[in-house]
């Protein structure tokens, strides 16, 4: 009879903690943005090149972000209805960039070419993995410089140091 | 193609004015230290250009010797990173590499062309500088050492150009910051290795002497001496 509280307190812990450790780890993987986009629509069912939106991985260092002229020049007749679509309508008419918040942040010290590695037939999703069936953008795969070398090995293609950090 | 990259600067061309330590400067988002620091001896310029006098007053003449890295071939600065931050990379350059270095300083005080220099803080650009800076290469944080890299980034740009046209790289296509700028034209930055190239011919040319030869650093930039007569 002794052990009843105790038992009590274990399960009350085990609660607290799964309310508070589940959220904690669903917000360090997912960034909050201010429209809910889904990757997995636009990618996977309706088969939308990577490219299109980001048109500049081929031709420059980053990978850009869609002006809000590309989301309209389909949105402007499909899905208008849609909520979240409407959100898009909203900037596009108010003549205002979507404040996307950044979710992978490459560091100061990597000079990252995407134009070298989309040239090179590298796919997307060798390092962004999962993209295509995410929400919002998330990243699976952490980069470390282990990450980058062992391609770069595997590929043969320099490791020197002054090819990624200067 | 084998690269070895080289400079070679004419000192009969140069008349001091500066530009290339400004053109440094803008390029490689070098940070400004202020007047307090310079007398501390911290000024961060990539390249310098140390002034000489000549002759007594009133006869006295001003000379310029533009000082960048020399890119030593037998580096000493190389040799005395305990964590291989600075070392000789595959195109014959003296590489930093930002991310390791610890601070120990030792690469500094063992370079006896003094080009290495520090971060003594975490350098803020104030606004609208900081829309300035370039993207192609790191903002250097506190305690790293840097040091001219003979505009790698510029170098890389035009390595990259190359391959993705499928060629080998063009004389003159890879010309860092100084180069480019310097109005009287007396930087000249090229492939040694092609013997066709600008700076394969510069180099024959009889006036030519390196810095502190005696030291057997082999540098990499070359001068070519001036000259005297009539004028000059």
């Amino acid at each position: 009879m002794a052990r009843r509280p105790i038992n009590a307190a274990i399960t009350l812990a085990c609660l607290v903690l799964t309310l508070f450790l589940f959220p904690c780890a669903a917000s360090a993987e997912t960034v909050p943005q201010p429209i809910a986009f889904s990757h997995r629509i636009h990618v996977t069912e309706y088969k939308l090149n990577c490219r299109f939106c980001h048109s500049s991985t081929n031709k420059s260092q980053f990978a850009n972000l869609p002006p809000v002229e590309k989301c309209m020049m389909c949105h402007r007749t499909i899905a208008t209805e849609k909520p979240e679509v409407k959100k898009v309508a909203r900037y596009w008419s108010e003549k205002k960039p979507i404040p996307w918040n950044k979710v992978i942040d490459v560091p100061n010290h990597v000079y990252f070419p995407h134009r070298k590695m989309v040239n090179a037939g590298i796919a997307c999703l060798t390092c962004h993995p999962g993209m295509d069936q995410a929400g919002t953008a998330e990243q699976k795969l952490e980069f470390g410089m282990g990450f980058c070398m062992e391609c770069h090995r595997k590929k043969k293609v320099s490791i020197d140091c002054w090819t990624c950090h200067y | 193609m084998e690269i070895k990259w080289a400079m070679a600067i004419d000192l009969d061309r140069c008349t001091g004015c500066g530009a290339c330590v400004v053109a440094c400067v803008a390029e490689n988002n070098i940070p400004v230290v202020g007047e307090a620091e310079v007398e501390k001896g911290r000024l961060m310029q990539w390249i310098r250009v140390a002034r000489y006098w000549e002759g007594e007053y009133p006869e006295a003449q001003a000379v310029y010797l533009p000082v960048p890295c020399m890119q030593c071939e037998r580096a000493p600065c190389e040799t005395v990173c305990p964590v291989y931050a600075t070392y000789h990379n595959e195109d014959g350059l003296n590489a930093m590499v930002y991310n390791r270095c610890v601070g120990t300083r030792y690469c500094a005080n063992n370079c006896p062309y003094s080009v290495r220099v520090f971060n003594w803080f975490d350098h803020v650009w104030e606004k609208p500088l900081d829309e300035q800076l370039s993207p192609d290469l790191t903002t250097r944080s506190r305690g790293v050492m840097e040091k001219c890299t003979f505009c790698i980034q510029r170098i890389r740009r035009a390595k990259e150009t190359a391959a993705e046209e499928g060629r080998e790289i063009r004389d003159g296509e890879a010309v860092p910051a100084c180069v480019q700028t310097c109005p009287p034209g007396a930087l000249l930055f090229g492939n040694v290795a092609d013997p066709h190239s600008e700076i394969a011919r510069k180099l024959k040319d009889p006036r030519r002497f390196r810095l502190m030869e005696h030291l057997g650093t082999e540098p990499r930039v070359v001068y070519l001496k001036r000259q005297k007569g009539a004028g000059r």
